[in-house]
């Protein structure tokens, strides 16, 4: 893999630093979202919520988008997507990418409600911000997960 | 070995830019507890050796990459760059207590350092005069 690494095209270059960069400027986002999270479920925080989903829309979000077209973008170059049965290292990375997706807007959405109820009601966030602390640190997981799956390539 | 040291590599520097994710939102002004940019900036610290360690013992172990290959020289002249800048955001927001805004020569020198860990990682993927 090193080897191929060593040897590989130039015209990759792009898609691959795209990739990295998208890789790990979304667990870095992913990790200061939790660190937002984490307060706002424990202490009803409203300003920490703020911050968390201010941290998924302008930070998480906009790096999920660069790490996915990324990948689409180097997986076509290096011909994974006209084979059949690709590797478990691709299949891995799919599944953190677009299950990724879907726990962002699972916990955007839950971080808004309970902001939302905070405004009008002036009740402190809890649960449903708790849950989407735990997606948040779900999704982290599953990336860590999927750096290993990139740098190994396991299958 | 190789793929270990590759992914504890890149695991450092993902810890990098945990901590560079969250000082940014320090310059943009947020207010985050001082607890947490602590936990950031240990981050930050855990992530700058962490680079350079499995960096150097990557260098070692890869036939062909040597320590004195144009790349890994400008890879380590980045690295000191960005660990000489790279902990001003969180000092200044410590000395302030965390309630004052990002001073505006501090949050300059914060740019610079988001661009040099960007051209660290540039030259990472491009590995000129490899």
């Amino acid at each position: 893999m090193i080897g191929l690494a060593t040897i590989r095209p130039d015209e990759w270059d792009v898609p691959l630093f795209l990739h990295v960069l998208g890789a790990l400027t979304l667990i870095g986002a992913l990790a200061l979202t939790m660190a937002l999270l984490v307060p706002a479920g424990r202490d009803g925080s409203a300003a920490s919520l703020r911050l968390a989903l201010r941290s998924l829309t302008l930070a998480v979000l906009p790096a999920w988008v660069v790490l996915r077209v990324s990948a689409e973008w180097i997986a076509d170059k290096e011909g994974w997507n006209d084979v059949d049965d690709p590797p478990d290292w691709i299949g891995i990375g799919y599944i953190a990418g677009d299950a990724g997706l879907l726990l962002i807007v699972v916990s955007g959405l839950l971080g808004w409600f309970a902001l939302r109820r905070a405004r009008a009601d002036g009740d402190r966030p809890a649960t449903g911000v708790r849950v989407a602390a735990v997606l948040i640190g779900l999704l982290l997981v599953l990336n860590l997960v999927a750096l290993w799956a990139m740098t190994t390539k396991p299958g | 070995m190789t793929d270990t040291l590759l992914f504890l590599h890149l695991l450092a520097a993902a810890s990098l830019f945990a901590a560079i994710v969250a000082f940014t939102a320090l310059v943009l002004g947020a207010r985050l507890e001082l607890g947490t940019v602590r936990t950031f900036l240990t981050l930050w610290h855990i992530g700058l050796v962490g680079v350079f360690i499995f960096g150097i013992a990557l260098a070692f172990d890869i036939d062909g990459y040597d320590v004195f290959d144009g790349w890994v020289l400008i890879a380590i002249a980045l690295w000191l760059a960005a660990g000489w800048s790279g902990d001003k955001v969180p000092a200044a927001y410590r000395e302030s207590g965390g309630g004052a805004a990002i001073p505006a020569d501090v949050a300059r020198l914060h740019w610079i350092h988001v661009a040099v860990v960007v051209l660290l990682l540039a030259d990472m993927i491009g590995k000129p005069w490899a």
